[in-house]
């Protein structure tokens, strides 16, 4: 997010450091002798000045070393430096009963036409930068080509034409014709050889493709769902970078014997547990059919001595 | 109401010889209507009102006496009076980005809105009113950092540490396919800033790539590159009078660009530390620029004068400076959350105080700044994801 702190454009110079030309060494050589008149500055001709960025001239003070504000002064005739202690010094310092009023000039407020000529000649500056890029001004480069028509075409031999070749107006308006990609550096080394037949593509046989066949990741240690891992299965687990010391047909035998052992007795325990139960509905009803004889005998008991009672009583109550 | 107080001061800054300026007082008075009542009424007038001459007679006065040469030319003395400033937190637009609020404008036009930009890749519209979002512009994939509004046009142009810069019609702002227009291609590195020519149709970048950009805005094209910086470019500044162009770098220079010959007029090289922001005064031929060791430095175009140094009270990193015409007050906000402000003319230590960082962050530094036209409001973008608005309390 932050091109910031991303790393510079790599191949963008744009500092160009003050070169002293070929005959760097040479100079540096002349620089460092002392010059033996007692003039003050000496001048070094730089010879080889030929852009804009080299110096032409230099001047050096009276031991040799370089006097900076001369050498500056006399490259910058075309604008303006600051070199000197005083400049380092605020103008309010400097004069101290200093009036702060500078006022702005715009075209509105400027009293002369200063302003308008300096926004002008920019104006112009401009319109000719931009002429130039868009290739308006090449009126010159315009070509003129005398063609002799050939039979190629069916036309008679020998006519001679004449074409204007030029350079079209680019339209500013168009649409921008660059796409902005990301990542177009090319790989800089040939691709690697590939070192396998990749021509025809054979059947693979059984057993190629048995072999090609990657066993269930079975681990001995880990079983959060808890499901039962058969041996066969932990075996191939535990051994399948090892050749396999156990036969495993057998142990699959094994364990299918083993499941169906367990099978055997579920069974058993279910038929089992039937029976129990049938067992136990029998005790009861017996245990009920008791308690209804139980219950039957001790109510006809009950009516015989009530009846006797009742007798007994209408005895009574004759007298 | 403000941009009309703008072309009023404008109007009634009129340079004579000696640098003095002498207004009548009927140039100063407005048309009777609304506009010129909201004035009268605003505490600020008596800053337009300070270069006037009480002796001067009214223009109709002049136009009758036979001898229009004024009299006498004192000036009466217009430095700030006021020892302290008393700004204080009025209202905090709190997550106004998902990100980093990096890069802020107010409208120049009509003081109603200002945008923003943060490292969410979006640029925000809000009412300077009643802080609401009015329109969010999409279009950009990485930190906006520069926004410029023009005068002249309902365009925003917005830069983006993505490498591009976008022209956006304010006026479609809501429309369905968006509302970005141009684009202009070509720069290597982030933009970090931006300006705008005030009369030619030209805009100027700058960023890391170390160059500063000049765009035909109408025809996208790059009319020059101007090169010489040795890092990062973090601000212009665009005038019409020469220097037409100033940028200060992260090498710590300033530059002052001659765009007729595309050469450095002038480099000033006293700033010891990366300037990271620079500070032009709407009605002055002044400029500031504060680095990142706490300095602030005080300029006077077209020479490159060294004006003025500010005494800040500690070293920390300027991050945005922000110029208040109305009273003259320079805000320079810093990297751990500290503001203070400067008499812009004396250069004296008027407030010094920290913002208060929104719930969820320990610090925040403040970013992006602007006075509003009026100066009555300031609007600072921050770190905490919030756009804050200050308002100076009056006793």
């Amino acid at each position: 997010m932050f091109s910031s702190l991303l790393s510079r454009p790599k191949h963008s110079d744009y500092f160009q450091p003050i070169k002293l030309g070929s005959k760097k060494s040479n100079i540096n050589t002349r620089v460092l002798v002392v010059p033996e008149k007692e003039s003050q500055v000496q001048v070094v001709h730089n010879d080889n000045s030929n852009s804009h960025s080299t110096l032409s001239k230099f001047y050096l003070n009276k031991d040799g070393t370089l006097n900076y504000n001369m050498t500056i002064a006399a490259q910058a005739s075309d604008h303006r430096f600051h070199s000197s202690y005083e400049d380092t010094i605020p103008l309010k310092k400097r004069f101290p009963n200093l009036k702060h009023s500078f006022p702005k000039q715009t075209l509105a407020t400027c009293p002369d036409d200063s302003v308008q000529k300096c926004v002008e000649e920019t104006e112009l500056v401009i319109k000719q930068l931009i002429s130039q890029q868009s290739g308006e001004d090449n009126k010159e480069s315009t070509q003129y080509a005398n063609v002799t028509s050939s039979d190629v075409l069916g036309e008679e031999r020998g006519r001679e034409r004449q074409i204007q070749i030029k350079n079209y107006q680019e339209d500013p308006m168009l649409p921008p014709k660059h796409k902005l990609r990301k990542n177009r550096h090319t790989e800089p080394s040939p691709p690697a050889p590939i070192l396998k037949n990749t021509t025809g593509s054979e059947k693979l046989t059984k057993e190629e493709q048995a072999k090609w066949k990657i066993p269930a990741a079975v681990s001995n240690w880990k079983n959060s769902q808890g499901f039962t891992i058969s041996l066969d299965k932990r075996m191939q687990a535990s051994t399948s970078n090892e050749t396999h010391s156990v036969n495993l047909s057998k142990l699959s035998e094994l364990t299918s014997a083993l499941d169906d052992a367990e099978k055997q007795a579920r069974e058993d325990i279910k038929i089992r547990n039937e029976l129990r139960k049938e067992m136990m509905a029998q005790q009861e009803k017996e245990k009920e059919l008791k308690l209804k004889e139980l219950a039957e005998l001790t109510r006809n008991q009950n009516n015989k001595r009530r009846h006797y009672d009742y007798n007994d009583a209408n005895k009574r109550s004759r007298y | 109401m403000s941009i009309a107080a703008v072309q009023f001061g404008k109007n009634a800054l009129v340079k004579l010889e000696n640098s003095v300026v002498i207004v009548s007082r009927e140039q100063l008075v407005p048309p009777p209507d609304t506009l010129s009542t909201a004035l009268y009424t605003n505490n600020k007038l008596d800053y337009m009102l300070r270069n006037v001459d009480e002796n001067l007679p009214l223009q109709s006065e002049l136009d009758s006496s036979p001898s229009p040469e004024p009299q006498s030319q004192t000036i009466t003395n217009n430095s700030h009076s006021t020892t302290t400033t008393n700004w204080k937190l009025l209202r905090v637009i709190a997550g106004a980005h998902t990100g980093w609020v990096r890069s802020l404008t107010v409208d120049p036009v009509t003081n109603q809105w200002f945008v923003t930009g943060g490292t969410d890749a979006t640029i925000k519209v809000w009412d300077l009113a009643n802080s609401s979002c009015k329109a969010i512009i999409t279009g950009h994939i990485m930190a906006v950092r520069a926004l410029v509004v023009s005068k002249k046009f309902p365009y925003l142009f917005s830069g983006s540490e993505d490498k591009e810069v976008k022209c956006f019609d304010l006026e479609r702002s809501n429309s369905v396919s968006g509302c970005e227009i141009r684009n202009y291609h070509g720069h290597l590195g982030g933009i970090y800033t931006m300006a705008l020519h005030p009369q030619l149709d030209l805009l100027f970048t700058g960023g890391r790539d170390q160059t500063v950009r000049v765009w035909d805005i109408r025809s996208r094209a790059e009319v020059m590159t101007l090169t010489g910086h040795k890092s990062d470019i973090s601000s212009l500044i665009a005038s019409e009078v020469d220097p037409q162009l100033i940028s200060s770098s992260m090498d710590g220079t300033i530059r002052l660009w001659d765009i007729r010959k595309q050469t450095t007029e002038l480099t000033l090289t006293h700033h010891s530390k990366s300037i990271r922001s620079m500070v032009e005064h709407p009605a002055e031929s002044t400029f500031c620029s504060g680095d990142s060791s706490g300095n602030i430095k005080q300029w006077l175009f077209p020479q490159g004068e060294l004006l003025n140094e500010f005494n800040s009270t500690d070293k920390n990193i300027i991050n945005t400076m922000a110029v208040n015409h109305t009273n003259n007050n320079l805000f320079a906000g810093y990297d751990n959350g500290q503001f203070e402000i400067f008499d812009y003319v004396s250069g004296e230590l008027l407030q010094s105080s920290k913002t208060i960082p929104s719930p969820g962050s320990t610090e925040s530094s403040i970013f992006c700044s602007s006075f509003d036209l009026s100066g009555l409001r300031l609007v600072t973008g921050e770190s905490d994801h919030s756009v804050k608005i200050w308002g100076e309390e009056t006793q």
